[in-house]
């Protein structure tokens, strides 16, 4: 009997610290993250681009993921920079394309709306970020029982 | 600043609505930030240059949205007449003031809320009394002169005389391309540059001759007056001035060139991300999941605190691990680091984190941070992220990995730290 539960108990536990559970638990809770960020900034267009993105990711079978998100990416990308000529033109698009692709909605943004959007999605991580380092401590102290 | 320009708007918009001009300019002037340009000043550095062009009005097409609006709502103010009082002085006086500045604010309350019916038209535009200010202000000309004249308490009506040009209503638009064309720090209150502009007899254009014909606009010196390279430069004032304000959230930001500005950025922000990302993982995931790796790896640092070669040498054999997998694919190499609780930063944030944190930790902080910097890369090395920065939280400890990938890719940052919650 206690053989078995002991077996039991240690399936359980290497369910629980399986990689894959692990990961997927992880996953649901970068969502959670995720729709932290777009609660705590409404207003902003990459809170919005991150808010379609997540309501595709879970009404993934009948949204047209594709249909609404191609012209968008098609339109602004090509308002750049006319005016310095040569290397300098192309080092600095290469990054404002990098950064596009990091900042949810920003294949849709110009430099300037860009660079805005991304000052306020710094901010809104750095916010998230210490919520939840300080969310992590507090469990972290429940368990080991410094604060209970 | 936008909140600011929103309350100068909630401003605006009372003020509109009073009918006494004087008050109404009072209310103005007091309402201002403190922050704002010195409009005490009598003096304006730069003269009446600002002469809108005399070209037929088609001409110069409205280069923005804003100046579209504003020649709107001239039309709507001139074929609504009078209205009441100076209130289409006062219309006119917020609306050029408004372009200058906010720009992008007013592109965007022009593009939401087209002008109203009536007095409330110019609610859209923002109250600024910034960088255009005195140019904007001088251009403030208006048919309703008289109403001007009254409105603005010095009214040196025979030298200004000059400056009361007659609009059309194509004229908003020349204003606006003249005003943009003053890029004009200080911005003197509009009465008293009314005041100055007799004194400033010297320079240029506008003389104070009676109904001037009207002349282009001179250029300042090493500028041009095409429209098109005037739109250029005050965008690339805009994205000068966000780029500013991203290098103040940004850490180590004191990099003057732009290119490399923006790679901070871009590592910042990937920062950010993969910090949630394992903050998402490792900590809250279930502290119970973790707890074997954590008990194997504390073992090992522990090993690693004692006897820095010792334990290096099971770091080394992570490093080479992680190195190799992230020369064939970055995916897999966070994979991994992931699987261990680890996560990857640059160096500079990593030396900022475990500095930070050295003191309420009780961390070992291994020796193998030294031999971060022995293997020279592109500059970038790892750090560890604090799972938690609690009362020290007794099975941290910082462990610096760094990548030997040097040649592969240019933009690697190279390191992978290590925390170990």
């Amino acid at each position: 009997m206690e053989l078995e539960k002991n077996k039991l108990d240690s399936n359980k536990a290497r369910d629980l610290n399986d990689s894959r559970t692990v990961i997927e638990r992880g996953r649901r809770i970068k969502i959670a993250a995720e729709i932290g960020l777009v609660a705590s900034s409404k207003g902003r267009q990459w809170s919005r681009a991150l808010h379609r993105r997540l309501l595709r990711k879970k009404g993934r079978d009948y949204s047209n993921k594709n249909g609404c998100n191609n012209y968008q990416m098609m339109n602004n990308v090509g308002k750049e920079d006319h005016e310095e000529g040569g290397d300098e033109v192309v080092e600095i698009e290469r990054r404002v394309r990098v950064l596009q692709s990091l900042v949810p909605g920003g294949e849709a943004m110009e430099m300037e709306s860009l660079f805005e959007e991304t000052a306020d999605y710094i901010e809104a991580l750095e916010g998230q970020v210490s919520a939840m380092r300080a969310l992590a401590t507090f469990l972290d102290g429940l368990e080991k029982k410094w604060i209970m | 600043m936008q909140p600011c320009s929103r309350e100068m708007q909630a401003m605006a918009l009372q003020e509109l609505q009073i009918a006494a001009h004087d008050d109404f300019f009072d209310q103005m002037l007091s309402s201002l930030p403190p922050s704002w340009p010195d409009l005490g000043n009598p003096k304006s550095p730069w003269d009446l240059a600002g002469k809108p062009q005399d070209d037929p009005a088609g001409e110069y097409p409205p280069y923005d949205e804003s100046s579209l609006l504003a020649s709107r709502l001239r039309q709507h103010q001139i074929s609504g007449g009078g209205g009441s009082g100076g209130s289409p002085a006062e219309k006119s006086m917020g609306l050029h003031l408004a372009q200058h500045q906010q720009m992008m604010l007013a592109a965007g309350m022009g593009r939401s809320s087209p002008v109203g019916a009536g007095d409330g038209g110019l609610i859209p535009m923002p109250l600024s009394l910034g960088n255009g200010g005195s140019s904007d202000s001088r251009l403030l000309l208006d048919r309703s002169r008289d109403e001007v004249d009254a409105a603005f308490k010095p009214p040196n009506s025979t030298g200004s005389e000059g400056i009361y040009n007659g609009f059309s209503s194509g004229s908003a638009q020349r204003m606006a391309q003249a005003a943009n064309q003053q890029h004009f720090q200080g911005s003197p209150v509009p009465s008293q540059s009314f005041g100055a502009a007799p004194p400033s007899s010297g320079n240029t254009t506008t003389q104070a001759a009676a109904a001037p014909p009207r002349q282009r606009v001179r250029a300042r010196r090493g500028q041009a007056t095409d429209p098109h390279s005037i739109a250029e430069r005050l965008r690339r004032e805009r994205i000068a001035e966000r780029m500013k304000a991203l290098q103040e959230l940004v850490p180590n930001a004191n990099k003057t060139d732009k290119a490399s500005m923006l790679d901070e950025i871009i590592d910042y922000v990937k920062f950010l991300q993969l910090q949630v990302k394992v903050l998402s993982m490792s900590r809250l995931g279930g502290a119970a999941a973790v707890a074997p790796l954590v008990a194997d790896v504390s073992s090992e640092a522990g090993r690693g605190g004692g006897g820095g070669s010792g334990g290096s040498d099971s770091l080394a054999v992570t490093e080479h691990q992680v190195a190799k997998l992230m020369e064939e694919d970055m995916g897999s190499a966070m994979q991994y680091l992931q699987g261990k609780g680890l996560c990857l930063m640059p160096i500079s944030l990593a030396s900022a984190i475990s500095s930070a944190t050295a003191r309420t930790t009780s961390s070992l902080i291994p020796s193998s941070l030294n031999h971060i910097n022995s293997n020279n890369n592109n500059g970038g090395v790892g750090a560890g992220i604090n799972g938690g920065d609690g009362p020290s939280s007794p099975s941290m400890s910082v462990l610096t990995v760094q990548s030997a990938m040097g040649a592969g890719s240019d933009t690697m940052k190279d390191a992978a730290s290590v925390s170990k919650p």
